[in-house]
């Protein structure tokens, strides 16, 4: 059985269809990227996945349970994470704050006990900060925990987002734009950095990126899609000479070269 | 030449250095420490108050620190006429804008001539301040601070907490006993608390803008009033206690299990009013929140207006004085520990994760509709409380209470204080309710100031006396003591190790 499973999945705002009979199965461990260029519905997709918005048209099987509709915070709990385009850390809180409210949906003790701190909510909450604290020194963050998480320089905030996303114990991580406004070198540390997160956590990775050295250096399939619809996939050598994708991506200079 | 500037040079780092320790002293010095001045001084002045009064020219000891002398002053400003050109009336005088300015003037000439005693009082009232309070605190609790961090960091926080909180109460109590009024202030203060942090959670923690906070505050207080009085007392409107062995219990325990019923129940049953207008209004946000809260206010007053069974307009008469200075205590404590927890769990950062991004705390696991929904119920449910115990204090209870100028009252308490400051929450309440009571000697223009009040802190300081921060104060945990103590000795360290260079 594939971890994901998505079937002829449709999406209209309002008159604009913005994504058209999106098709993908994802087997447990893969690692795909999908590529596309600007508003091309890349992240619309993802937030059809993750609860943001109700697919008008299709399924979404994720373990054998067809997800759509489901609320954001139940896919979350259900082991679907992910990270966002322009990061959406919670600033003004520390970074310890940050992985103990991405536990919430584990916190199994009542208002009564958060009021009154009673025994069951200090048990659990050991369990969370632990947790929490296992994951910041893995990450190498345990030095941050008690800093405000916008004090972090961008990239350690990029990192400390996919940290988040770990503590919810995802089977599929999904990775919108991670090397978004890295340099060169900051973007290979990151493609080591996924590789690694990956083999560690035993993960599923999806991922959205423009920066053809990431998808093409640690992808093992592709998918591109234009104005919703998809245009090509296979492996990264195959889409890279694909007329359709370049002339998609590189519009009229591409035909200039051809 | 240049060997004085070095001089003064040093004189000055020298003299920043002994403020700065001195600051750091205090702020380190133990809570408990300056209780022990508190408990002095109010004794102090429940033994010589009157005496030192006398001494320093006061006819007798000022009642909320000598804020009401010094306004008394200006009590007699009479502001009628100046804005009367601009109202339509039956019999206009001959010249309105000549009387309009002959009154404005005869204000003016009022004020300039009670500037003066308002200047000697404000003298006077200083004097007995400091002689009553400041020095004993102060001197007191610098004294008392070796021995009580010595306890401290011996015994268990929570012994160490509960003594603070005895201690507290006894200096409230002492300070309470001198007047009435004082203990009217006292509760007025303790229900100000209540409300202002129940309102924090919603539009500081959570970072929504409710403004119909008065209408929960409302429905506590006319349920609980009518549950004490139908069940538990003898009165004009219900008649005859409908439970009287419930307050013939022995020791008195009957009208405390009562209350305590009463207010919980006006709690509850705020919660609930609260939970019919977030499910619908929780689809909008910001503004809409807004107006959505402002409609529930009128939607209740309007209700208890036109409800003739508990008094309609004209008010509840009769509701049992059972609010005292000892349960206000009880429940601001209460609000204070519960809401401190609720913001410090897991569960309670969801409150301030909405605040900060909602979609991203939804994405990652935060059910923020019923966060949301919680949060509301358990604030509205605190207001409700505030509002029982507000019933209790003044024996009536009417609609126009509740109205919008005490829901904004309590909105700039939590502006004053900080949004999502639970330390600054409980100062705003203070100082504003004593503000409140201060002011009242101008009459009317007491809503001049204090809206002007309110458009300066806006401009000068928009985040409020505390902005989300804590106020760090030493409560006497034997961990933190003890680092204290550590810090300290190596301040004198370094201090030690400096004199030697500089010599």
């Amino acid at each position: 059985m594939p971890l994901l499973q998505i079937n002829h999945l449709g999406h209209t705002f309002g008159g604009l269809k913005a994504v058209n009979d999106f098709n993908l199965t994802l087997e447990e461990g893969e690692l795909i990227g999908l590529i596309g260029p600007n508003g091309a519905g890349k992240t619309t997709i993802f937030n059809l996945v993750t609860g943001v918005y109700r697919a008008t048209e299709g399924e979404i099987i994720f373990n054998g349970e067809n997800i759509v509709g489901y609320p954001p915070h139940k896919i979350n709990t259900m082991g679907i994470s992910r990270t966002f385009q322009t990061i959406r850390l919670w600033d003004g809180m520390t970074v310890l704050d940050n992985m103990r409210v991405a536990h919430h949906s584990q916190v199994r003790y009542g208002l009564f006990d958060s009021l009154f701190h009673t025994p069951a909510y200090h048990r659990q909450e050991e369990e969370i900060t632990e947790h929490s604290m296992e994951l910041l020194r893995l990450f190498n963050f345990d030095r941050f925990a008690d800093m405000p998480a916008g004090g972090l320089p961008y990239g350690e905030r990029r990192r400390l987002e996919i940290v988040r996303a770990m503590a919810a114990r995802p089977k599929l991580l999904l990775l919108d734009e991670p090397a978004a406004g890295m340099n060169p070198g900051e973007v290979d540390s990151l493609m080591e950095f996924i590789a690694w997160i990956r083999d560690e956590f035993k993960l599923t990775i999806w991922l959205i990126e423009h920066q053809m050295r990431l998808v093409m250096g640690i992808c093992e399939r592709l998918k591109v899609i234009d104005f919703g619809s998809t245009i090509a996939e296979g492996k990264p050598e195959e889409v890279r000479n694909n007329p359709r994708v370049l002339e998609a991506y590189l519009g009229e200079a591409a035909e200039e070269l051809g | 030449m240049a060997s004085t500037t070095t001089q003064t040079q040093v004189t000055g780092v020298r003299r920043i250095r002994v403020i700065d320790r001195l600051a750091v002293q205090l702020a380190e010095t133990p809570v408990l420490s300056y209780l022990l001045g508190a408990l002095v001084a109010v004794g102090l002045e429940a033994y010589f108050g009157y005496y030192i009064a006398r001494l320093v020219g006061l006819r007798r000891a000022p009642v909320l620190f000598g804020s009401i002398a010094v306004l008394e002053n200006f009590g007699n400003l009479d502001l009628s006429g100046i804005l009367s050109p601009l109202i339509p009336a039956s019999s206009a005088p001959a010249e309105p804008w000549a009387m309009s300015g002959r009154a404005l003037i005869n204000v003016l000439r009022v004020f300039i001539s009670d500037i003066p005693p308002a200047l000697l009082t404000l003298l006077q009232v200083l004097a007995y301040d400091i002689i009553i309070f400041v020095l004993p605190i102060l001197v007191v609790g610098l004294l008392a601070r070796r021995p009580v961090r010595w306890v401290v960091t011996r015994v268990p926080f929570l012994l160490t907490m509960l003594l603070q909180l005895v201690l507290l109460y006894i200096v409230i109590r002492i300070w309470g006993s001198l007047s009435d009024y004082r203990n009217l202030v006292l509760m007025f203060i303790g229900i100000n608390v209540i409300l202002t942090i129940s309102l924090n959670l919603i539009n500081g923690y959570m970072g929504e803008f409710s403004v119909g906070h008065a209408a929960f505050m409302a429905v506590g207080a006319y349920v609980s009033a009518v549950l004490t009085m139908w069940l538990f007392t003898n009165n004009a409107v219900f008649g005859e206690a409908l439970l009287p062995w419930v307050t013939s219990l022995p020791f008195g325990i009957g009208n405390s299990i009562g209350f305590i019923f009463a207010l919980l129940v006006g709690g509850l049953a705020a919660a609930l009013v609260s939970l019919l207008v977030a499910i619908p209004s929780f689809r909008t946000r910001g503004d809409y929140l807004a107006i959505v809260t402002l409609a529930l206010l009128f939607i209740v007053l309007s209700f208890i207006n036109n409800l003739n069974a508990i008094g309609g307009a004209r008010g509840l008469n009769g509701v049992p004085l059972w609010s005292t200075v000892t349960w206000v205590y009880v429940f601001t404590l209460l609000a204070l520990f519960t809401v401190r927890n609720l913001v410090n769990s897991t569960f309670g950062k969801g409150i301030i994760a909405i605040r900060e991004d909602e979609i991203a705390a939804n994405l990652m696991s935060v059910n923020t509709k019923r966060v949301k929904l919680v949060a509301f119920m358990y604030s509205s449910f605190l207001a409700g409380i505030a509002g029982g115990l507000f019933a209790h204090v003044l024996a009536y209870v009417n609609p126009g209470t509740f109205g919008i100028l005490k829901s904004t009252e309590v909105l700039v308490m939590v502006y004053l204080g900080g949004m999502g400051s639970i330390t600054g929450s409980v100062v705003a309440a203070v100082l504003f309710t004593i503000l409140l009571e201060a002011l009242r000697p101008l009459g009317v223009l007491k809503w001049v100031i204090i809206p002007l009040i309110l458009i300066l802190l806006m401009l000068f300081r928009p985040q409020g006396l505390f902005g989300n921060r804590e106020i760090n104060l030493n409560w006497g945990s034997g961990r933190r003591a003890k680092k204290d103590m550590d810090y300290e000795a190596s301040l004198m360290e370094k201090d030690a190790s400096d004199a030697i260079v500089t010599d």
